[in-house]
């Protein structure tokens, strides 16, 4: 008897197991989403936007008017005092349960960005719900026109940006990257400056052309602090990059011996670079070693042919041009910022420790003053599949 | 009392349960908040401190065999003296236990499910782990031994994340001096010490002439495990970063991306903590009714599973104030001193000492 009563209890509590879980999320009751920004409004509030995913636009239907016909996110505010506050408001907005693990970029206004961007990332990271691994960036007016915007391609203009990232024309940086270097003395971050462009037309029979708006790498934005303080263009962008060792692409253009003509084209596959810090006491230099790959891309008509003999010169123009590169964006940073956003701090730290705890709290002056010597060593590897170009032979 | 009896290589994996689960989720960060990027030093002395620790706490148990630490004090010190000493002990494993039920119910509640309230955590948690207590010891190892293989897949993260550690995170060595480091050593001496449980499995050991190499490889094993956990942390995150986050190496695990394809294992090492969470509070749990049956000189423990982990339940809600912060707070300022040197080194070396003053324990070569 005891053990059939005993039986029935498990019974009835083992059907309560049945529904599943009580408080599952389908994906019909949440709101997808895709990207988020955060501007400051000119009364101080803080407003913050999401561009939210409408699941109807990526049901099927790729072929044929696919993509433009259908809208594919809604782009919806909430101000409030605080970033918290403006996602309680917009969570009276949006009708269903507001799903961040998809969120794939942060956004933020330079309004906000000149003035701290501290509160935003304190937000993100604390959430749990969001990932670490979106990528944050900066825009020149409001992060709310730059999610408005369409794209062409992909249907969000958040995945455009994101697809912009992985193949690495520029450079990006994720949630926690960007913490890690908040975090650190010796190195001020740099997070890449996105705005939206003009890009093109789509033709359409009969309606004539429609312009089309794209987000596009713009640069970078360096901070100081969590402060914005200044902006670097693409091609201080790159040899930023250079500098950091990282991979890069896009072609420069070396200019031929005799200097007449547009040069050989060669594109930088990245390299290594290395800072070598020396201090006495009083002076405090640097020593920089680059050592960049690179390939050639196009030739005109008055340079000589690639060969066997001419790659020393072409390496050693190129090295040239990366050097020249590299010293104007170092002047940028210690002239008109007085910021480090190469980590030659961090570089000074490990080879002095002792004279690093003085140092560090004025860095930025001592980074300043520094005296930067700059080695280039540049190796030219792949010369595609031709030897001369077409038409040359008969010129010469 | 207990009737079974685990092999060596059981003993090991439950010292390794005992200390790693909660260890990896926060000992990176508390360490490095004192030794910035030598916190990984900090660990080499707190480890070298916990071998001490079990080399003495086998010794003082090999001298008393078949007997656990909540008896011998009794023959050491006398009636009164040994009670009061078995009672501290009985308070420690509750303490130890009503901690791992707080941190566990917690971190569920922090990270993957915020709207389900703390108290259901709690008592599910203490429910499985009465049943597994009742059933002894020899259960309770014989499911350690079947899940640990999956602490492998910590190996596997760590492999995954490589690609964005970089070595000059840890540099320069030996920036913040001797005191940090020292201090740093502090907390994980804290879990490695907690060692001295094997005075409660001893007695159970197949064969208790390798106790030493029980004692000393888990001790070992378990430096090895949280040196990568703290490595691992520092090597993404560096140390300002690191000691940012509340618990780093599930962090770590999150920020594992490989080409927006490989990504997001959170879950994967959830499942891996809540179950050495299971096994730890099991081994904590079970000390603590053993204690209690030892103490009042019963013949069954059983009848005091239950209770005992009501006693839990509530401590777990008492004595850690109301959130993370105080949990925190509980450890680093009034936890660690008082564990670390009353219960892992004081009271084992005081017993020690006298007994090879009086002599009433088996001598051993």
């Amino acid at each position: 008897m005891r053990k059939r009563i005993a039986s029935l209890v498990l019974l009835v509590l083992l059907t309560s197991l049945l529904p599943g879980c009580w408080d599952r999320y389908d994906v019909s009751d949440l709101a997808i989403v895709g990207g988020v920004g955060v501007d400051r409004v000119s009364s101080g509030r803080i407003r913050m936007t999401l561009q939210i995913a409408l699941p109807s636009a990526f049901y099927g239907g790729q072929g044929g008017n696919g993509g433009q016909s259908t809208a594919a996110s809604w782009v919806v505010s909430g101000e409030g005092k605080t970033v918290a506050d403006a996602e309680a408001a917009l969570e009276k907005v949006v009708p269903r349960k507001i799903f961040w693990d998809s969120c794939g970029i942060l956004v933020v206004g330079d309004q906000m960005a000149r003035q701290g961007i501290g509160s935003v990332t304190d937000f993100f990271l604390r959430h749990g719900s969001t990932r670490e691994t979106m990528l944050v960036m900066i825009t020149k007016g409001e992060a709310r026109t730059f999610l408005e915007t369409s794209s062409v391609l992909e249907r969000m203009s958040s995945q455009a940006t994101q697809i912009l990232d992985k193949i690495n024309v520029g450079y990006s940086i994720q949630l926690w990257k960007f913490a890690e270097m908040l975090d650190s003395k010796g190195i001020e971050p740099v997070v890449p400056w996105v705005s939206i462009q003009k890009a093109g037309v789509v033709p359409e029979p009969g309606k004539g052309q429609s312009q089309v708006e794209q987000p596009v790498l713009s640069g970078m934005a360096v901070f100081r602090g969590d402060k914005v303080i200044g902006w670097l263009n693409t091609r201080e962008t790159r040899a930023l990059l250079w500098l950091k060792g990282k991979e890069t692409q896009g072609a420069i253009t070396v200019p031929s011996p005799d200097g007449s003509g547009p040069g050989t084209s060669v594109k930088i596959r990245g390299g290594s670079a290395q800072i070598i810090p020396e201090y006495d006491g009083r002076s405090l230099r640097f020593q920089v070693n680059l050592d960049m790959n690179a390939d050639v891309m196009e030739q005109t008509k008055n340079e000589a042919p690639v060969q066997a003999g001419t790659i020393k010169t072409l390496d050693t123009r190129t090295a040239q041009v990366i050097k020249q590169r590299v010293t104007e964006v170092l002047h940028k940073a210690q002239r008109d910022y007085g910021v480090d956003i190469f980590g030659f701090g961090q570089a000074f730290h490990r080879s002095y420790k002792k004279d690093w705890r003085e140092m560090k709290d004025r860095w930025d002056e001592d980074f300043t003053g520094a005296d930067v010597n700059i080695a280039v060593e540049a190796h030219v590897h792949e010369i595609g599949l031709i030897s001369q170009g077409a038409g040359r032979s008969k010129n010469d | 009392m207990e009737q079974g009896k685990i092999d060596s290589k059981q003993a090991i994996l439950l010292m390794m349960s005992t200390v790693l689960p909660t260890a990896i989720l926060t000992v990176p960060a508390v360490t490095v908040k004192f030794a910035q990027q030598d916190a990984w030093l900090s660990l080499l002395v707190a480890l070298s401190v916990a071998l001490i620790i079990a080399l003495l706490i086998v010794n003082l148990g090999l001298r008393f065999p078949g007997k656990t630490l909540f008896v011998y004090p009794e023959e050491i010190l006398g009636k009164i003296v040994g009670k009061i000493i078995c009672g501290l002990y009985i308070g420690y494993f509750l303490q130890l236990g009503s901690a791992v039920v707080r941190e566990f119910s917690l971190f569920l509640g922090a990270t993957i499910m915020p709207n389900t309230p703390i108290v259901v955590f709690t008592i599910l948690i203490i429910a499985v782990a009465a049943y597994a207590v009742r059933n002894g010891l020899e259960v309770l190892s014989r499911f350690n031994q079947l899940f640990i293989p999956l602490s492998g897949l910590l190996v596997i993260m760590f492999l995954l994340s490589s690609k964005e550690m970089n070595l000059t995170r840890v540099l320069p060595i030996f920036d913040t001096g001797l005191v940090p480091v020292l201090k740093g050593a502090a907390y994980p001496l804290n879990w490695l010490g907690l060692i001295v449980t094997m005075g409660v499995m001893l007695p159970y050991l197949n064969k208790p002439r390798r106790a030493y190499r029980v004692a000393v490889i888990a001790t070992l094993l378990n430096g090895l495990f949280l040196l990568a956990s703290i490595m691992g942390a520092l090597l993404l995150f560096g140390p300002h970063l690191t000691a940012n986050w509340l618990y780093p190496t599930y962090d770590a695990v999150r920020v594992i991306c490989l080409d927006h394809v490989v990504e997001r294992f959170e879950s994967i090492i959830l499942v891996m903590w809540l179950l050495g969470g299971f096994v730890k509070l099991g081994v904590f749990y079970y000390g603590a009714v053993l204690g209690s049956a030892q103490w009042f000189v019963l013949e069954d423990y059983r009848p005091l599973v239950i209770p005992v982990g009501v006693i839990l339940g509530a401590l777990s809600f008492l004595l850690y104030g109301e959130n993370v912060a105080d949990l925190d707070h509980f450890f680093t300022d009034a936890g660690i001193p008082s564990s670390v040197l009353i219960f892992e080194i004081g009271i084992p070396l005081a017993l020690l000492s006298v007994d090879l003053l009086r002599g009433k324990g088996r001598r051993k070569g």
